[in-house]
């Protein structure tokens, strides 16, 4: 696996983690 | 900057020509995608803070509207970074940003996934440790920002600071013209002086291989840009207002004579370089013919 797609993975993991802790959708948050 | 669009068979086009070769863009960054993903992500924080204000809550009214403020933040900065990461890979001897946007960046995407997380009943830590996480992917993501200054033949610093300083200004005469010809919205106009433009560069490029070849361009990257610069400013201030055929086409000639004395002056000093380098072998030659080497 090349490290640009890891980069892309990271990018991605890093998005849904946003995403998710701006909607206040980890448990306990908010 | 975006290129108006102009194919085989537009209007002012001749059917059989080929495309002309896209004028390269200094430093443009590649990862335009992302950073609008990310101005995106944080907007449910929006949502979420509007929700606060009605549930009367003002510290979640603070955190929820500070942790959007601090993404976008960072989004603008790590765009910014990249910008300038461009630039910077795009040039042969450059110096490194003054201000390190992309790692800042990294740093306030993690204090805002922890500020958005804080005020959970969870444990205390968690808020720290998913900040920390973001920030680390956001890191290798995006990587770190040029560290050190980039001078590949700086057996002078000194003088490649000064083609430095000489490019920066020729680039801001460019950016001046493509600017005020960019007022008229004529593409044939903008498709001659990206050429001009495209030439212009080829001759920074070389002056930044051999900063000596700066005492010769100079004329070039100052004088007559700023001619040019002077000249194209006036002549949109009169095109709009008169839409003069003859000054338009006493202006097309003076971007092809300059676009020619351009192109003449870089084979000169690449020639010089040629005449340098064949010094150099002569000089070589001799001394080993001396110590008795055969040569050819």
């Amino acid at each position: 696996m090349s490290l640009a797609s890891l980069k892309w993975i990271a990018f991605l993991l890093l998005f849904a983690l946003i995403v998710t802790v701006s909607a206040g959708g980890i448990a306990g948050a908010g | 900057m975006a290129h108006q669009f102009g194919g085989k068979f537009s209007p002012g086009q001749s059917g059989t020509a080929s495309p002309p070769p896209a004028a390269p863009v200094a430093g443009k960054p590649r990862a335009g995608f992302r950073v609008w993903l990310l101005f995106v992500a944080p907007l449910p924080l929006l949502f979420t803070g509007f929700g606060q204000i009605t549930a009367a809550n003002p510290a979640g009214i603070i955190r929820d509207f500070s942790a959007f403020g601090i993404f976008i933040l960072a989004a603008f900065l790590l765009r910014e970074g990249l910008k300038a990461e461009a630039a910077f890979l795009a040039r042969k001897s450059a110096s490194r940003p003054a201000f390190p946007r992309k790692m800042t960046a990294s740093a306030l995407t993690g204090i805002a996934v922890a500020l958005a997380l804080t005020g959970g009943t969870g444990l205390a830590m968690v808020p720290g440790v998913i900040g920390l996480l973001a920030a680390g992917l956001h890191l290798f993501s995006f990587g770190l920002d040029p560290l050190s200054d980039k001078a590949p033949n700086s057996l002078d610093a000194l003088s490649d600071r000064r083609v430095a300083r000489a490019i920066d200004e020729a680039e801001g005469h460019i950016a001046t013209m493509t600017q005020a010809l960019a007022l008229l919205k004529d593409r044939a106009l903008q498709k001659q002086m990206a050429e001009f433009v495209t030439t212009a560069r080829d001759m920074f490029r070389t002056v930044e291989d051999d900063p000596r070849d700066l005492a010769a361009a100079r004329k070039y990257l100052s004088v007559y840009l700023v001619g040019a610069r002077d000249a194209t400013v006036k002549f949109v201030e009169l095109y709009q207002r008169s839409q003069d055929s003859v000054a338009r086409a006493s202006y097309t000639g003076l971007l092809a004579d300059l676009q020619a004395n351009f192109k003449a002056q870089r084979q000169e000093l690449l020639l010089d370089d040629r005449s340098d380098l064949d010094v150099e072998i002569d000089v070589l030659r001799d001394r080993l013919r001396r110590e008795g080497v055969q040569t050819q």
